[in-house]
């Protein structure tokens, strides 16, 4: 009893997080729409995937069939889809003209490069903190599913490198339209974020598939 | 994850023990309780080390948990 209270007032913080990022959202889109700045409406949508991600993700990890909980790795994959999220909300928005100055190519490279590097770190954090908890946070059942996703991810990237050659060769122009060559090289970082965010997401779905 | 050909008595065996718990046998195996769950379903088919260590998990030998029931 005192359980199931625990878990309604759970998912009520969750509903109320999801509607909290979709106002601030709608918010931001129609600031974008009144200034008509691309960032701003870029960031408007972002914020409503995430907010989308939040709600999903607390009907998600309810239990599924014969009290199946959700593992730590299902978890993981939840909060690397609304990180991801963030970051490519971040991320592209100061790409799309929300970093101004002159140090801002270096700045947003910067941005780029920590988090496409940190983006992996995230994930193994979160399994060691479920170490201290489980006795095994992770098994060959949760590597299997998230190779499924893993290869997601690298025919997405490869799709995108094609398509990459593509517009370089047919449009030059519209890479050089991106900014300086450090903006541009920050820019392309973008694809391995969404990539990894579509690996996770297909990861979450087949762990949620497998607890119904 | 979907359907396996591959059968087993996990839960019949679970029971026989004593009612041995999922989350016993989860630790017994060095799996999580998730994957006991997708086992015992059906949902899942353990690789080669993992039948071994169900198996001994449960005194019996590897055919007398699994089997193959596909075509």
């Amino acid at each position: 009893m005192e359980q199931a209270m625990k878990g309604g007032r759970q998912a009520w913080v969750w509903v109320m997080a999801a509607a909290a990022v979709a106002l601030l959202g709608t918010a931001v889109l129609v600031i974008g729409v009144i200034e008509g700045r691309g960032h701003l409406l870029f960031g408007g949508g972002m914020l409503w995937l995430i907010a989308a991600s939040v709600a999903l993700q607390d009907r998600a990890l309810r239990p599924g069939r014969e009290d199946g909980m959700p593992s730590g790795s299902e978890k993981a994959a939840w909060s690397q889809i609304a990180m991801g999220l963030a970051a490519i909300m971040v991320l592209g928005g100061m790409s799309l003209g929300s970093m101004q100055g002159v140090l801002a190519p270096y700045l947003m490279f910067a941005c780029y490069a920590l988090i496409v590097a940190c983006y992996p770190m995230f994930r193994r954090r979160f399994i060691e903190e479920n170490r201290r908890y489980r006795e095994v946070p992770e098994d060959e059942r949760d590597r299997a599913i998230r190779a499924q996703g893993d290869r997601l991810s690298k025919r997405l990237l490869e799709l995108a490198l094609v398509a990459l050659a593509i517009v370089w060769v047919l449009a030059p122009p519209l890479i050089h339209a991106l900014g300086e060559p450090l903006q541009v090289a920050a820019f392309l970082l973008l694809p391995v974020l969404a990539a990894n965010v579509a690996g996770e997401s297909r990861v979450a779905l087949l762990y949620w598939r497998d607890r119904q | 994850m979907t359907g396996t050909p591959i059968a087993n008595d996990i839960r019949r065996l679970r029971f026989e023990r004593g009612e041995m718990t999922q989350q016993a046998l989860a630790e017994a195996c060095r799996v999580t309780r998730q994957t006991i769950i997708a086992l015992e379903a059906g949902r899942y088919a353990p690789s080669l080390e993992l039948a071994f260590r169900i198996a001994r998990a449960f005194g019996v030998g590897v055919e007398d948990v699994f089997r193959w029931e596909g075509a």
